[in-house]
C-alpha cells in the first residue's frame, strides 16, 4: 500500500506533463455533441426543401400554382424559387433539392378534365429532402385530381368562356367563384374543417406524445441526447491511454528500472490499475461537470455515483485485457482502438440503438458501453435512481472484475517473465 | 527515386506484418460499409412498408378506407386484436361511418411503437394522407350522403375510385447516374472517405510516432538518405496504404454492394489518387507532430471522427445548415464527397471532378510542407 500512492501520484504528474492525449479525449464528447447539436438542433426548425419550379405552362392557372407553392404556409417547409430553363441545369449541378416542372398546356387541360402529368427532378446525391419534395407534390397531385372531379362542372363553363387558357376576365372568374363557393359550402361539412383527420402517437414513451408535440429537438435535447454515449466512448479511450502506458514504459525501458527497486510485478500491475482508475475518475468528473452545466436539473447523485464507480472498474478491466494481450505497444494500440470503436457502434455510443439494423440490437447488451450509455441516459433523461440503475451497475463492475482479473494476471505473468521489462 | 519508394514499402511491410493491423485496416472498413448500409435500406428498392389496421368501424367507409390504402408499397395486415399490434397501427374508430357522413369529425389514430423506424413511419403517414385526401373528394363528389342508401355510396365511392388519376407525377433523378440500392449510394462514399481517413490517419500516424520513440528513425536517417527522401518514403509508405484500402474498399462496394462508380473510371482514378494524397499528407503531418503514440491514436481519432462529420460522410450533406456545409469545404472530406456524388448519383465525367481532385491535392501540399517542416528524427 505505501508505493501505491506514489506510483499513482508518478503517473498523474507524467499525464499532467504530456496532458494533449487525455485533453484531446476528453475534449471529443463536448466538441462532438455541439457538432451534432449544430447540425440536427436548427433551433426548433427542420431543414427546408430547395424546389425550383419551372412552368412551362404559359396559362392562369399554373401562375396560381406557383403563387401557392411560394405563399407563406408553403415557407415554412419549402425554399421555392422559380426557374427557367436553366433550372434543369441547376438540379444537375446539384443545387437544390428537386425541380418540379408544370407542363405545357397545364392550364388547358385543368380546365377541359384531360390528363396531367407534372414532372418532378430529384437531387440523387441527396437522400432526405427529396423524398419529401416527391411525397408532397404526389400529395398536391391528388388534390388537383380531386378538386378538379369535384369542380368540374364550373371548369367546364370556364373552358368555354376562355376557349382554353386565355385570361378569362374579371366578371367570369367573378362567376366562377361565386359557383366555387357554393359548391364548397355544400361540401363544408366535409371540408371545413376535414371531416377525417389524422393523429400520429408514438407508444411506448413515458408519456404519449405526438408528432406535434415533438417537433424538431433543439440544440441543448440533441447535446444531452448524444454526450452521454460519446463520453463513455471517452471514458474507455481514456482508460486504454492510462493502462497502455505500461507498454510505453515498456518500450522506454522505465519499467525495467522500477522492478530493479522494491517493486513485485503485482505491485507494478496494481499501480497501473489504480492509475488508470484515478484517472478515468478525474475524466470523468470534467464529463460529468459539463454535462451538469447541460443538464441544469436533477439527475439522482447516488444512482451517478454507483454508476461511474461501476463503469471505472469496466473500463480499467477491459483496458488491462487489452494490454495484457497485446504483444507490442503499436498492437495495444491497434486492438484497442478496433475494440473501442466495435463496442462503440454496437452499444449506442455513437447511433442510438433504434437506428441499428434489427438483429444488432440483441448483440448490443454484450457492449460495456451499452451499460453505461443506457444507464447514463436513464439517470438524465427518465430521472432513474439507484434502484433503476442497479442492474446497469452490477453488470458493469461484475464484468469489470472480471476482465480486471483477467488483464491484471497477464500483465503480472508478462512483466515476471521480462516479457515487457 | 527507388530508396524512396524501398522505405515505403518497407512500412508498409511492416504495418501489414500485424495481424490486427490487417483487421484494422481491411476487414472493419467493409463491416462499417455493411453497417452503416445496412442502416440506411440495405439493398434493392425501397422496402415495403408494414401497417396494421384495427377497423372498429362497422361502416362501408372504414372499409372502403383501408381498400384505398392497398398499395405495392404497402404491407396491410388487418386485424382486430390490438393487443399485438405490431411496428405501427392505423386505428380506424367505431362510428366512423356514422361520424363522417353526419358531418362529425372523425379522426383517425396512427399508434407507433416505440423504437420503430422513423422514416417508414413517416411514409406511412403520408400514405394515410394521400388516401384521405382522395376519399374526402370522393365523397365532396358524391353530392347530399345523408340522404342516400349506404349500398350505392359504398358502390358509387367504388366507382369513382376506379378512374385514373386525373394529375400524376412522374420523378426521375437528375444527371445520368444509375440509382444504386437504398442508403448506400451515400454510405458506401461516406464509410470509404471516412475509414480511409480514420484508419490511415492513426495507423499512420501511430506507427512515425512509434518509430520516432524507438530509434527507428533515427537509425533510418544514420542512411544514406537525405530529410527530404526519409520524409518522402514516410509520405510514400502512407500513400501506399490508403491506396490499398481505397482499392480493396471499391472493389468491395462494386462486386459485394452493387455500387456503380460512375461512368468515368478515368475521373475515378483522378479523384481517388488524390485523396489518397491529402489523406497520406494529413497522416504524416500527424505522426510528424505528436510526441508519442498516445497523441497520435487521440488526435487521428477525433480529427477523424469530425473530419467524418463535418465532411458529410455519416448523414447526407442536405440535413446540415447551409453556412455549416458552407464551411465544411474547409476540410478536404467535404471535398471528396462532392467528387464521389458527382460520379456515383450524377453520373458525371472526369471535367466534374476536376475540381474536387484539385481541392484535395491542394490540402495535400499543403499537409506536406507542414509535415516535412516539423518531421524530427528524435521522438
Amino acid at each position: 500500500m505505501g508505493m501505491l500512492i506514489p506510483m499513482i501520484r508518478k503517473d498523474l504528474l507524467r499525464r499532467v506533463r504530456a496532458p494533449l492525449a487525455v485533453l484531446v479525449l476528453l475534449a471529443f464528447p463536448v466538441v462532438f455533441s455541439l457538432l451534432l447539436a449544430l447540425t440536427f438542433g436548427g433551433g426548433g426548425s427542420a431543414p427546408r426543401v430547395a424546389l425550383l419550379v419551372e412552368n412551362l405552362d404559359d396559362g392562369f392557372l399554373s401562375g396560381f400554382l406557383v403563387s401557392a407553392l411560394g405563399s407563406e404556409q408553403t415557407a415554412e417547409y419549402f425554399d421555392v424559387e422559380p426557374v427557367g430553363v436553366e433550372g434543369l441545369k441547376r438540379i444537375n449541378k446539384g443545387e437544390a433539392s428537386a425541380l418540379l416542372r408544370i407542363p405545357e398546356g397545364f392550364t388547358e387541360n385543368l380546365l377541359s378534365g384531360e390528363p396531367i402529368t407534372f414532372e418532378l427532378i430529384r437531387n440523387p446525391a441527396q437522400g432526405i429532402l427529396p423524398e419529401i419534395a416527391e411525397q408532397s407534390m404526389t400529395v398536391l397531385t391528388d388534390l388537383l385530381s380531386s378538386a378538379s372531379h369535384v369542380l368540374r362542372d364550373p371548369l367546364d363553363r370556364l373552358a368555354e368562356m376562355t376557349g382554353g387558357g386565355d385570361d378569362p376576365g374579371a366578371s367570369a372568374v367573378a362567376g366562377m367563384s361565386v359557383e366555387v363557393y357554393e359548391i364548397l359550402d355544400r361540401s363544408s361539412g366535409l371540408l371545413m374543417p376535414p371531416a377525417i383527420t389524422l393523429e400520429s402517437v408514438q407508444l411506448g414513451a413515458a408519456e404519449e406524445a405526438t408528432d406535434a408535440d415533438s417537433g424538431m429537438p433543439g440544440l441543448q435535447a440533441i447535446f444531452l441526447m448524444v454526450l452521454p454515449g460519446i463520453s463513455v466512448w471517452a471514458l474507455f479511450m481514456v482508460g486504454d491511454l492510462g493502462m497502455r502506458d505500461i507498454l510505453d514504459e515498456s518500450v522506454k525501458g522505465t519499467l525495467r528500472r522500477q522492478l530493479s527497486g522494491p517493486m513485485t510485478p503485482a505491485k507494478l500491475v496494481l499501480g497501473k490499475a489504480c492509475s488508470t482508475a484515478v484517472l478515468a475518475a478525474l475524466a470523468l468528473i470534467v464529463l460529468s461537470l459539463l454535462g451538469a452545466i447541460a443538464t441544469r436539473g436533477a439527475v439522482s447523485l447516488p444512482g451517478f455515483l454507483l454508476l461511474s464507480m461501476a463503469l471505472i472498474v469496466a473500463l480499467t478491466g477491459l483496458a488491462s485485457v487489452i494490454s495484457g494481450t497485446a504483444s507490442s505497444q503499436r498492437q495495444g494500440g491497434t486492438v484497442g482502438a478496433m475494440l473501442m470503436l466495435v463496442f462503440g457502434f454496437t452499444g449506442g455510443s455513437f447511433i442510438p440503438l433504434d437506428s441499428l439494423p434489427a438483429f444488432l440490437r440483441p448483440i448490443a447488451p454484450v457492449s460495456p458501453f451499452y451499460w453505461g450509455t443506457s444507464g447514463y441516459i436513464d439517470l438524465i433523461a427518465d430521472g432513474a435512481g439507484v434502484k433503476e440503475i442497479l442492474p446497469n451497475a452490477g453488470i458493469l463492475a461484475g464484468l469489470g472484475l472480471l476482465l480486471l482479473a483477467i488483464g491484471s494476471m497477464l500483465l503480472t505473468r508478462r512483466v515476471a517473465r521480462g516479457a515487457l521489462a | 527515386m527507388s530508396k524512396i519508394w524501398s522505405l515505403a514499402v518497407n512500412d508498409l511491410r511492416l504495418t501489414f506484418r500485424d495481424r490486427p493491423a490487417f483487421v484494422w485496416l481491411l476487414v472493419m472498413p467493409v463491416a462499417m460499409m455493411w453497417l452503416f448500409g445496412g442502416m440506411g435500406g440495405g439493398a434493392g428498392s425501397g422496402p415495403s412498408i408494414s401497417l396494421s389496421v384495427a377497423n372498429h368501424d362497422d361502416g362501408w367507409l372504414g372499409a372502403a378506407i383501408v381498400d384505398e390504402l392497398r398499395d405495392e408499397s404497402i404491407v396491410l395486415d388487418e386485424r382486430t386484436d390490438l393487443e399485438e399490434a405490431p411496428v405501427r397501427t392505423l386505428v380506424i374508430p367505431e362510428g366512423f361511418t356514422r361520424g363522417v357522413l353526419g358531418g362529425e369529425q372523425q379522426v383517425l389514430r396512427l399508434e407507433k411503437e416505440e423504437g420503430t423506424n422513423e422514416d417508414f413511419g413517416l411514409a406511412a403517414q403520408v400514405h394515410i394522407v394521400r388516401g384521405v385526401v382522395r376519399s374526402l373528394g370522393r365523397l365532396v363528389e358524391m353530392g347530399d350522403l345523408a340522404t342516400q342508401d349506404p349500398a350505392v355510396l359504398r358502390a358509387r365511392f367504388t366507382e369513382l375510385g376506379t378512374r385514373d388519376p386525373l394529375v400524376k407525377l412522374a420523378a426521375s433523378d437528375a444527371g445520368q447516374g444509375r440509382r444504386v440500392p437504398q442508403g448506400r449510394a451515400q454510405s458506401v462514399p461516406g464509410i470509404m472517405t471516412f475509414v480511409v481517413m480514420m484508419m490511415t490517419l492513426i495507423y499512420g500516424g501511430v506507427f512515425l510516432t512509434v518509430e520516432k520513440q524507438s530509434g527507428m528513425l533515427r537509425r533510418q536517417a544514420a542512411t544514406p538518405l537525405s530529410r527530404s527522401q526519409l520524409f518522402c518514403g514516410k509520405f510514400g509508405g502512407r500513400l501506399l496504404l490508403a491506396a490499398i484500402q481505397l482499392a480493396v474498399l471499391v472493389s468491395v462496394g462494386r462486386f459485394v454492394f452493387g455500387i456503380s462508380w460512375g461512368r468515368s473510371p478515368a475521373g475515378l482514378l483522378l479523384l481517388l489518387v488524390c485523396y489518397a494524397i491529402a489523406v497520406a499528407s494529413l497522416s504524416t503531418l500527424l505522426g510528424s507532430v505528436a510526441r508519442d503514440p498516445g497523441q497520435a491514436s487521440s488526435i487521428g481519432w477525433i480529427l477523424g471522427m469530425i473530419l467524418a462529420a463535418l465532411g458529410g460522410c455519416w448523414w447526407p450533406s442536405e440535413v446540415m445548415p447551409r453556412w455549416l456545409w458552407s464551411a465544411a469545404h474547409l476540410l478536404p472530406t467535404a471535398w471528396a464527397m462532392d467528387g464521389f456524388h458527382s460520379l456515383i448519383s450524377f453520373g458525371h465525367g472526369l471535367a466534374e471532378v476536376v475540381m474536387p481532385s484539385l481541392a484535395l491535392l491542394g490540402f495535400g501540399v499543403v499537409f506536406t510542407a507542414l509535415g516535412a517542416r516539423f518531421l524530427q528524427v528524435d521522438g
